[in-house]
This record gives C-alpha cells, sequence and structure tokens, in this order.
C-alpha cells in the first residue's frame, strides 16, 4: 500500500492504523484458498487489533480525509474477507470468520455496526439453524451472536429490530439446549438466553413458559456438570425480568421453592419428622389455593416426570442446590417494581435443612440402610452451605426489612453455632453473624452476644493450647496468660478466674475438638465476628464477656504476629500454611484487637501499651496490607492516646483580619470546654456578622490536607468497617462518629449491675390477663426498699441512678414485665 | 481522658458544606406546620434563599408528629381530622403530590421513623405505641408502652431499638427483635431497659450514632436534660435549668446539644460523656451561651447544613449560625403557632424525584393482621432497576467472543 520509506511520526500516529489492519490481512488472516496459517495465532490477532483500536475508524481531525478513506478501505476489507471466511466450506476457517466478526462486532465503529449488523447476523444465524454444523462453530457463532446483541442493545434506536431478531433466535437457541449434547453448546446458549432477557426482555416473554421448562428441565435432569447448573439457575433467576412484573416473579420463586421441598422429602426421608414436610409446601400454598404448576412441568410430563422421581439421589441434590442458588440470585439481583418476598417459606426452608444432621429416629432405623444414610450424610455439607448461602442472600436482599424475623434468625443461628463442626460451614455461621451484627447492631448484639463469644473462644483456643502443650499448662491459663513481654512469670488475677466463673464449659469443649477446628480460615472467620461484636455492641450487656475477649485478642495477636513477623518461629501454624494465610489471620487478629481498643468505654483498654507495640511492629512489614493497617490503627489510636480538644479554627498563624475575628467571636464553643467559660456568657441575640472569605478558604485547603493524610493509611476503607474511622468522618457527615475513649470505673461493677437486674425488675408490674394490661409503677419508697433489701452489694449509692435493665435469663417469669398485645378487642373495655 | 476527636473535622464540614451551598448545587427546604388547625397547613421555605417553595393545605400536628421520611414523603399525625374514628389520623405526602390518609386506632402524638424509612413508630394518648411497616402499610405490632401519654419516639440508629419517653417523665428502650418475635423464639424480653428518674413529661430525646456506645440525651418538663449511657445503665450527665425543656437536638457531631426552653430561650451545652468521674450534676449557672431570639416556647429544634433552627410558638423559625450564635434568617410564620420542624433536600420538590426506589408507602393498617402462613412475607425493592442495567451492561460487556477463541485454542493445541 505505501511506499517503502513512508515513515510515520510515531507509534501513536494514526496513520499507522490502517496500515497494520492491512498487514494483519494480508500475513495473518486465514484466506479462503490458501492453507490457515498456524504462526500467528488467533488470540493474538484479536489482542493486536484491541489495543491500537485497529476497527475504530475514530479519526481525531476529521479534516484529514485521507487518513479516513484509508483506513474505511482497510476496514471494508477486513469485513469482506471475514464474510469470505464464515462461508467457507472448511470448519476452522469457517471458526475463525465467526469469531473474528464477533471481535468485530465488539470493536467497529457504531455507524458501521448500525449499517452492518443486519447482513453480520445472517451469517452467524445460519450455522446455527444448520444441523450439519460442526460443534466447535455452533459455539464460536453463539458466541459472536452474543457479542453482536450486547453491542446491539446499546442502542436504543434499534431495539425493536434487535427484539425481533432476538425473537427470531430463540427457537433455535432452545433446540440448541434441548437436541445437543455438548455442555459448551449449552453454556453458550444459556448465555445468548440471558442476553436476550437482559437487552431484549419483549423477545423472550413471547416464549416465556418453553424457556422457562428448557431451563428448568435442564436443572432437573440431572445431566450437568455443576459449574453447568450454576449458569443454568442464574438464567432461570432472571427470567422473570423479562415480564418485569410482581406476579411472574413471585410465581417463580413459589414453584422453585416447591420444588425444593418436594425434591427435600424425596431425600430427607426417614431423617426429619413427618410433620416437616408437610410444613414448607403449607406455607407456599394456603389452604384452599391450588399450587401452582411444578417447575419445568410442561416439558416433564407423565412417565418422564415419573423418571425424575426415581432418579439417583446425588441427581436430587444437585438439583436442590442449584435451585437454591437460583433463590439467592432472585433475592439479590435487582427487579424493576416492589415484589413480595416470601420470607416466612424461605426461612423455614433453612430451618428445614439445617436441623437434618443426619441422625436417624429410632423408629426409622429399620427402614434406613445404612448406605442411604451415608449418602445423606456425604451430602448434607453441601445443602447445609447453600441454605447458609441464601439467608446470606435474604439479608441482602431484604435488608432492614427482614427485622419482623430476626428473632427466627438469631434463634436459628445460635443453635447452629452451637452444633455445626465442620470449618466450612463454620465460616459461613460466622460471616453471617457479621453480617446481621454490622446491619442491625445492638438489637442482635443483645441477643446474639454471648453465643458468639462462646463459639469464638472454642475456635481460637487452639492457637494457645498447642503451644502450652509442650509446657504442659492447663488451656484455660494458657489462653488467659497476661502477654509477657519478658520471660519473667506474672500472676494474673481477676480474668482468669472471671472467665472459669463464666463458661468452663466453653474451654472444656475447645480442647478435645481441636483437631476439627482448628483450621485457620475458621479463626478468621471467628475474629472478625468478634470484631463486628466489638464494633456494634462493645458495651450493651457486655459486662460477662468483655474482659475476657480483650485478653483473647491481645494473645492472639500477640502469638499471631510472633509467628509471622519472625518465620522462623513456626511453632504454633504448620509449616505447610501458605503465608498469605498467615497473612490474614494477622490482620483478622489485628483489627479486631483494634476494634477493642476503641469500643472499650468502661476502662482505659488495659492491654493497650502492649497492643501499640504490636501495631507499631505491624508497620514495618512494608509492602502488607498488615502494614497499611497497622498505620491506620496506629493514627486512630493516636486520639484515643491523646484525647484532642481542637478549636473549631487554628488562630495561631493567621493574618490580621483573622484575628479579628477571633477578637469578636470569644463565645466560640468549639474552641475549649463550655464550662469554664462563664466569663463569655454573652448574649448573642440578631447579630450578624459577616465572617471574611479568607476564613473559609484557609480552612478548607487545611481540611482537604487533613482528609488526604488520613485516607492514605488504609487503602482497603471498603472493607475495615472499623468504628471511628476518622478518614470517613468528612464523608458520612459526621454519622459514623463514634466517641472512643475511655472510662475510668470499676471491675466488678458490671456483674454487680447484672445481680440488680432481678430485683429491679419488679418495678413494673403487669397485671397481665391480656386484655387489661397496666404497667403500673410501684410507688418510689418501694422501689428504695426493694434495692436495700436485695442488693447489698452495691457499694456506690449513685448506681441506683440511671436505667434498670430489663433483661434476665434467670428471674422469676411472673415478674418479668412483658408486653402484651393490644389486640382489636381490647380497646372495647 | 476527655476526647473530642471529630470535633475539628466536623466544623470543618460545616464550612466546606456552607461553601459547597453557595456554589449552587443543592440546598435545603425547611418545612414547618402547626397544630391549631387544619387550615394552617405545611409550609415549606427554602432555607439558602427565604424563599416559600410550597403550601401544603390541611394539616395540624402536634410536636414531635411529624417527620421527613426517605426524603421522599412528609409524614404528619393530624389531631384535627374530621370524621376519624377515635380521633387519629397519619397523612403521608409524597412531596407534590396527594396526601394517602391513614386512620389508626387511636389520635398519635408521636412518631418515629428509622433511617432507611422501613418503619414507622406512633405513639398515642393512652400509652399504646403502633409499628408499622410502611411500604406494606402493615401493622406489625401494637402495645402497651406506657401508662401515661406516648410523648416522644426515637429510633436508635441502627434501627434495632425504639426509645419511648411518656407524660409521666418515663423512658423505656425496646428491642424490635423481641417485640415482632412472634412465635416467641428468645426469652429476652423486649424492653431493654427504663428509667424514671426525669419527673415529668418528656418533651425530646436524642442519640449518638456512636456504635460502640449507646447514649442517649433527654429532655423533660422537669427543667433538666439528662445524658445516659444505655450500654452502662448509667446516667452520665443532668444538666439542670430554672424552668421546663421543650425541644431538644444534638448538633451533628454530636458535641454540643441544645435544648429549648419554655420561655423561647434555647441553651447550648457541652455533651460530657468523656467524663464520667466528675460530678455528673451541672446547674444552668454554668451555661455559657444561651440563644435569645424567641419569646415563647420553643417547640422544635433541627440541624439543617447551614446551622441551627428553631421553632416557636411565637410564630417564628430562625436559622442559627453555629459558630457566631447568631441570627442568620428568620421566617414569619404568620399562621400561627409553629409546632414542627423538618428539613428535607430541595431537590426532593422536584418532579420525578420521588420515583427513584421502586419503594412507596401504603395505607397504615388499623388492626394487627390475624396471624397467618404469609404474614412474614413482604413487599421488597430489589436495587432499581436502570441502574442494574448499566452495571449489567458493563460486566455482560464483550467476555464471549475472546474468552471463547482462547478457551478453543487452549483444547486445539493440548
Amino acid at each position: 500500500m505505501s511506499s517503502a520509506f513512508d515513515h510515520v511520526k510515531d507509534m501513536h500516529d494514526a496513520s499507522l492504523k490502517p496500515r497494520f489492519l492491512h498487514t494483519l490481512i494480508r500475513d495473518h488472516l486465514p484466506d479462503d484458498n490458501l492453507p490457515s496459517r498456524t504462526s500467528f495465532d488467533l488470540s493474538n490477532l484479536v489482542h493486536m487489533i484491541k489495543t491500537h483500536n485497529l476497527l475504530s475508524e475514530s479519526v481525531q481531525d476529521p479534516t484529514d480525509q485521507k487518513l479516513t478513506t484509508h483506513w474505511r478501505s482497510a476496514v471494508d476489507s477486513w469485513v469482506d474477507r471475514l464474510l469470505l471466511l464464515v462461508s467457507s466450506d472448511m470448519p476452522d476457517k469457517c471458526w475463525a470468520g465467526i469469531c473474528l466478526l464477533g471481535v468485530t462486532c465488539q470493536e467497529c465503529s457504531s455507524d458501521r455496526f448500525l449499517a452492518s449488523y443486519s447482513v453480520w447476523y445472517q451469517k452467524l444465524v445460519s450455522p446455527l439453524q444448520s444441523p450439519t454444523t460442526s460443534q466447535f462453530v455452533k459455539v464460536a457463532s453463539c458466541a459472536s451472536m452474543s457479542d453482536l446483541l450486547t453491542r446491539l442493545g446499546g442502542f436504543p434506536l434499534v431495539k425493536k429490530d434487535g427484539t425481533a431478531h432476538a425473537g427470531k433466535l430463540i427457537p433455535s437457541v432452545l433446540k440448541l439446549l434441548d437436541d445437543d449434547h455438548s455442555e459448551v453448546v449449552w453454556e453458550e446458549a444459556v448465555r445468548l438466553l440471558c442476553i436476550f432477557i437482559s437487552f431484549f426482555p419483549i423477545s423472550i416473554s413471547r416464549h416465556y413458559d418453553s424457556v422457562e421448562d428448557a431451563i428448568a428441565s435442564k436443572i432437573l435432569s440431572g445431566k450437568c456438570s455443576f459449574n453447568m447448573l450454576k449458569k443454568l439457575a442464574h438464567c432461570l433467576a432472571l427470567i422473570p425480568k423479562s415480564k418485569g412484573d410482581e406476579e411472574s416473579w413471585s410465581l417463580m420463586i413459589q414453584k422453585i421453592l416447591l420444588s425444593i421441598n418436594r425434591h427435600l422429602n424425596d431425600v430427607f426421608q426417614g431423617f426429619e419428622e413427618e410433620t416437616k414436610r408437610h410444613e414448607g409446601i403449607r406455607l407456599l400454598v394456603p389452604p384452599g389455593k391450588d399450587p401452582p404448576p411444578p417447575l419445568g412441568d410442561h416439558t416433564l410430563t407423565g412417565e418422564a416426570s415419573e423418571d425424575a422421581r426415581k432418579r439417583s439421589h446425588s441427581s436430587l441434590v444437585s438439583s436442590v442446590s442449584t435451585l437454591m442458588i437460583c433463590c439467592s440470585t432472585m433475592l439479590t439481583s435487582s427487579y424493576p417494581v416492589q415484589v413480595t418476598a416470601p420470607i416466612h417459606s424461605l426461612l423455614a426452608l433453612i430451618e428445614r435443612v439445617l436441623d437434618v444432621d443426619g441422625s436417624l429416629s429410632r423408629s426409622l432405623r429399620l427402614f434406613m440402610t445404612a448406605m442411604q444414610q451415608e449418602f445423606v450424610c456425604s451430602e448434607l455439607p453441601h445443602l447445609h452451605s447453600y441454605s447458609l448461602d441464601l439467608l446470606t442472600a435474604i439479608f441482602k436482599g431484604v435488608r432492614s426489612q427482614v427485622l419482623p424475623h430476626e428473632a427466627h434468625i438469631v434463634h436459628l443461628l445460635s443453635v447452629y453455632l452451637k452444633r455445626c463442626v465442620l470449618p466450612e460451614l463454620r465460616v459461613k455461621v460466622y460471616s453471617i453473624t457479621k453480617i446481621l451484627l454490622i446491619s442491625t447492631g445492638v438489637g442482635v448484639g443483645v441477643c446474639l452476644a454471648q453465643e458468639v463469644v462462646n463459639s469464638a473462644f472454642v475456635d481460637l483456643n487452639p492457637i494457645v493450647t498447642e503451644n502450652s502443650s509442650a509446657s504442659a499448662k492447663p488451656s484455660t491459663e494458657a489462653l488467659l496468660q497476661t502477654p509477657q513481654p519478658s520471660n519473667r512469670k506474672r500472676k494474673h488475677g481477676t480474668s482468669i478466674t472471671s472467665l472459669e466463673v463464666h463458661n468452663p464449659s466453653s474451654l472444656e469443649l475447645g480442647t478435645p475438638k481441636n483437631n476439627t477446628r482448628c483450621s485457620i480460615s475458621v479463626q478468621i472467620a471467628a475474629l472478625e465476628a468478634l470484631e463486628a461484636l466489638l464494633t456494634v455492641d462493645g458495651v450493651f450487656k457486655s459486662e460477662g464477656w468483655r474482659s475476657d475477649v480483650d485478653l483473647l485478642l491481645i494473645n492472639i495477636a500477640t502469638n499471631s504476629l510472633k509467628g509471622g513477623l519472625a518465620s522462623e518461629n513456626t511453632s504454633i501454624y504448620q509449616p505447610n500454611e501458605p503465608t498469605d494465610v498467615w497473612g490474614d489471620i494477622q490482620l483478622a487478629a489485628l483489627r479486631a484487637l483494634l476494634a477493642s481498643f476503641l469500643s472499650s468505654s468502661r476502662v482505659r483498654p488495659p492491654y493497650l501499651a502492649q497492643g501499640v507495640d504490636l501495631f507499631r511492629r505491624g508497620k514495618l512489614e512494608s509492602g502488607t496490607k498488615l502494614a497499611e493497617f497497622c498505620a491506620h490503627a496506629l493514627l486512630v489510636l493516636e486520639v484515643l492516646i491523646h484525647p484532642r480538644a481542637l478549636p473549631l479554627a487554628d488562630f495561631s498563624n493567621t493574618t490580621s483580619i483573622d484575628e479579628r475575628v477571633h477578637h469578636k467571636y470569644p463565645g466560640n464553643i468549639y474552641s475549649g470546654s463550655l464550662k469554664h467559660r462563664t466569663s463569655h456568657s454573652t448574649d448573642m441575640q440578631g447579630t450578624v456578622h459577616d465572617a471574611p472569605n479568607l476564613y473559609h478558604d484557609e480552612l478548607y485547603s487545611s481540611w482537604i490536607e487533613t482528609s488526604k493524610e488520613m485516607v492514605a493509611p488504609g487503602n482497603d476503607l471498603g472493607k475495615t468497617m472499623q468504628i471511628g474511622e476518622p478518614s470517613k468522618i468528612a464523608a458520612v457527615h459526621g454519622n459514623q462518629i463514634i466517641s472512643a475513649d475511655a472510662s475510668l470505673s470499676k471491675e466488678n461493677e458490671a456483674r454487680r449491675e447484672k445481680e440488680i437486674v432481678a430485683a429491679t425488675i419488679d418495678y413494673v408490674k403487669i397485671r397481665g390477663n391480656g386484655d387489661d394490661s397496666m404497667v403500673e409503677p410501684l410507688p418510689e419508697d418501694m422501689e428504695m426498699e426493694q434495692y436495700q433489701g436485695v442488693t447489698n452489694m452495691v457499694a456506690d449509692p449513685e448506681n441506683s441512678k440511671g436505667f434498670a435493665y430489663g433483661i434476665t435469663n434467670d428471674s422469676d417469669t411472673d415478674s418479668i414485665p412483658d408486653i402484651v398485645d393490644v389486640g382489636p378487642d381490647s380497646d372495647s373495655e | 481522658m476527655y476526647i473530642t476527636l471529630h470535633s475539628s473535622l466536623s466544623s470543618l464540614y460545616l464550612f466546606t458544606e456552607r461553601e459547597r451551598e453557595m456554589g449552587g448545587n443543592g440546598g435545603e427546604a425547611v418545612v414547618v406546620c402547626s397544630d391549631k388547625s387544619m387550615g394552617t397547613g405545611i409550609t415549606v421555605w427554602d432555607i439558602g434563599t427565604g424563599d416559600r417553595l410550597l403550601h401544603i393545605p390541611s394539616c395540624a400536628s402536634p410536636p414531635r408528629a411529624l417527620l421527613c421520611l426517605r426524603n421522599q414523603f412528609i409524614v404528619a399525625s393530624q389531631i384535627h381530622r374530621p370524621g376519624s374514628v377515635g380521633g387519629g389520623a397519619i397523612s403521608m405526602w409524597a412531596l407534590n403530590k396527594q396526601p394517602l390518609w391513614s386512620y389508626p386506632l387511636e389520635a398519635i402524638v408521636s412518631l418515629a421513623c428509622t433511617k432507611d424509612g422501613v418503619y414507622l413508630a406512633g405513639g398515642a394518648p393512652s400509652g399504646n405505641a403502633y409499628l408499622w411497616e410502611v411500604n406494606s402499610g402493615k401493622l406489625l405490632k401494637t402495645w402497651r408502652a406506657h401508662c401515661n401519654s406516648l410523648n416522644c419516639m426515637l429510633f436508635f440508629d441502627d434501627g434495632s431499638l425504639l426509645i419511648s419517653g411518656g407524660d409521666d417523665g418515663m423512658i423505656c428502650v425496646w428491642s424490635l427483635i423481641s417485640l415482632l418475635d412472634v412465635e416467641d423464639y428468645q426469652s429476652f424480653p423486649s424492653l431493654l431497659s427504663y428509667s424514671m428518674d426525669h419527673k415529668s413529661s418528656i418533651t425530646g430525646l436524642s442519640t449518638t450514632s456512636g456504635s460502640s456506645r449507646l447514649v442517649l440525651v433527654s429532655s423533660s418538663l422537669d427543667g433538666s436534660c439528662k445524658v445516659w449511657d444505655l450500654g452502662l445503665g448509667k446516667l452520665l450527665q443532668t444538666q439542670v435549668y430554672p424552668i421546663s425543656i421543650t425541644a431538644l437536638i444534638l448538633n451533628p457531631t454530636e458535641q454540643l446539644f441544645f435544648s429549648g426552653s419554655v420561655d423561647g430561650r434555647i441553651f447550648v451545652n457541652q455533651l460530657e460523656i468523656g467524663l464520667v468521674d466528675e460530678d455528673p450534676l451541672f446547674a444552668v449557672e454554668d451555661q455559657a451561651v444561651v440563644l435569645k431570639g424567641h419569646n415563647v416556647s420553643i417547640t422544635a429544634l433541627t440541624f439543617c447544613q447551614s446551622g441551627l433552627i428553631s421553632a416557636s410558638e411565637d410564630c417564628t423559625i430562625c436559622i442559627w449560625d453555629v459558630t457566631t450564635w447568631a441570627i442568620i434568617r428568620r421566617f414569619d410564620h404568620q399562621k400561627g403557632a409553629v409546632t414542627n420542624l423538618a428539613v428535607i433536600p430541595r431537590s426532593s420538590l422536584l418532579p420525578g424525584s420521588n420515583q427513584r426506589r421502586g419503594s412507596g408507602v401504603s395505607l397504615l393498617e388499623k388492626y394487627p393482621q390475624p396471624a397467618n402462613s404469609s404474614r412474614g412475607d413482604m413487599s421488597i425493592a430489589l436495587a432499581s432497576p436502570c441502574q442494574f442495567l448499566k452495571e449489567n451492561q458493563t460486566s455482560i460487556n464483550f467476555q464471549t467472543t475472546d474468552q471463547h477463541i482462547y478457551d478453543m485454542e487452549v483444547s486445539l493445541k493440548s
């Protein structure tokens, strides 16, 4: 094309691009006649085209006619050659042409695309419709078709045309799903369907039932790999979107849940009570209403569905898992209108699955072979895992509207935390607990704190028990050992005894289960859950566990850093543990430690000195997440260690104008403690001053600086849900600000207060016969009497002031002030 | 020991916000109403310019019974609505549209909503409390919360606790999780804690947003404000005044609290939650700053970007600069005493701004639903559709052919 010495300016010269393209066509594109060249493979070709935008035809200087024409002709010949290749009889050339046409759909200019897409569509559709096409060509043309339609979806003006094209294609795509036996083809077909739903929903809604049936029967066929099943689940979850109304969504999730429950009836036969089996279905189909047609009904008729019933248990389980994924996807992906989520049925399903632990009821033992039991036991972890995922999805999708069910969920979790043993599942339970704690903070914390702390103690225990086994110490002592800077032995007082008093059982539990639970990922999850607990609920009713947790965290942090930083000291961990896992547990331990420092409001954190030392050491690990976090932690802790009462503005180095400002407003309330400024008690009524602009500008720039400084250390702020993060303060308008301070109070005060509860409860009496409930405070003198009578241990009479706890677990039930529903009939009195 | 880590940042934030406002984007409007007659209605002013933006006829709400939900709806309890059984009515305006009138069993004298606007709580003169889910209008729970009129309600920041204040000075803290626990899974009672230290009617409640400490400030007609640590169950600070306190607000950075009194004065107090080892009793003589701009009782206090807003029975609303404590704007509500204040972003008055999320409001139910199988199912709005389509476009964007080519070549080579 160009003469031998027609040099370009540099590598960015646009005139280079048409020349590149010509070279590519000439040297590397397969020719219709010649045998294909293998030297330069297709992915390199594509890479070249994408890197240099060879097909974009975007000329910076539109007056450059020469370049424009040159480039256009180059792309023209590129496309012509591709169309020739697509029509080729040789499958490999046809395949290459189809692939490159897909790339062209992505890369070419909008004008060219709009002008040519119908032609390209016809070219790509013919291999799909011909029965003789080889499989890999089919796959390629599905993939390229996906690209074409995705690009088309971006042009609102041709939506109608796109819908028509997509609509024509749907039968062939469904046929591919039905006839073909290759998963690669199915995968591409499903992807095409998803693109139809996302971009041309109307095209699908005409074939709604057949698409649903095709996908559902694939899922229930039990012939797909798990990877394929996940893709099918995603597609099934998307289908209602093509109609976009509430009814389709509800019907779909109802069908799916019914299908899951029916399958579970088969799988769990003999492993659960008979009543449970019907409950799930009863919740979904209210009495007096007809159940919806089963999922995939239209194809699975008669013997086919009977066939499905007889299928092996393993395919039943994989279908159930897939449908659960589908539910999760439906809950977490967007939907155009508000929908009614069957939360009750979802929770019932989750509970149903989590309740089954593989044990057989005595009466059924005779009807169940050991093999059946073995099978169910082997599959249960999967089912539990997907149920937990479903629970997470409920939180994500329903958010705070889950509140009416939270008591149920809390109950479910606390039961499951006690029972669950497998590391993978424990990690999931912890992460759900974390989500729950952060979203509904205090309320959940009150209910779940003790359970989380107990479990975390069990899981985190091994770190030290292994260490201590050498020195033959009892594990309790090792765990709660006060961190020692030297080898010197120190006595540790109250905390140990308190732990022994409070939950000796949890530690005893921990030792025998060492081996099963000693997984580092579980420990990380436990630390994260503890961190969340401390973050949202550092105080409420925490007197029982707080000091133990603080001690535990400093010990774990110290130990983890010991292991990781001095890499020769590997006594705690298995030597083959990959190092990034070490980093993760160090990070988790230090994050929890920081939360424990910052959330401490009763006393100044007792292990602050050791902790700060750990953060300083961690900061030295340059280039790691740990170092970043430690820098952030030190920044945050600085204001805890050296509390600041800063003035509103920095007046020390301002100009004379600003000084005047300073004198003009002596009553600036931010500049110091209010109490010592009585002299300024001025009447400020109605005085409007114009603050000079200078004043603002300087403040603004200093603020900018401050915020820059603060953002720098913590790059993963998105992940860190730390309380009191200074860098976030400006951004969230002070909503998240937390006062991280240490207040002194007596150690055991808390426990005393707990015992007061039993007494204070009597203050409110309820005449609790339903319709005539009155909250009736006792007279004040009686109140005092009660105090004196029961709480001799209250040393400080000041304690009687303040909020009385209503919570107690062990007081007489009839004295608990409880809530009585005011039903509609109760106002008749 | 004394920590004010947010003071500098917070004040700076106020300045930058003001600058932003001067630049002209955004801006806020103040919504006020009265309790005298329905005719007075709701007036909306632009805070920045002082223009009257909107007048909504027919609204009369008692103090603490008007709020702005999700920046989209004004919810107000009505005490003079004719024809309502038991005198109760709650109106909800999608801004600039027809209101939705709900008729609860009793008159509602106090309202509160969660931050995300999902739940609405109302208190009745009888002491009964009501809890609705706004989307569906479902009455999730009614219960006997106080034996006297329920004056004041407030959701804790994370929406899991409800704090109520009664006419007799009692303050109760309720756990919503336990309240809504229909099947009784937990042994936890729903009343987490309560206090009877105030000797007269509660007039204001405010909490800090910090999560590791639950700090509650309460004000009462007995002439005191009290600061509580709910977690420790401890009274941290008592501020005593010579007169009754009628309104209370924390400043956005939670360093100060403002108490409006019956004679129109507003006291500025430092929130002393960092100091616990000192005598927590403060007399009003220690006060450094008293804002004098009203002649009669303060009825409501709130904060906007420009500063503190106060409303009074003297029919005026003042906006105060938070650094100089000067009045920067004063509105005259000629139609009568102001009882309620709310601040909304100006943008929410623009047409079309209400359709942001698929969720709306429904009529609030009068009676709790009988327990049946699907009672727990609720309407949810899954992330907004247009947003998702865009996300989807970028995520789907052309992985197909490339991936396919790669896979094919790998398989061909192998």
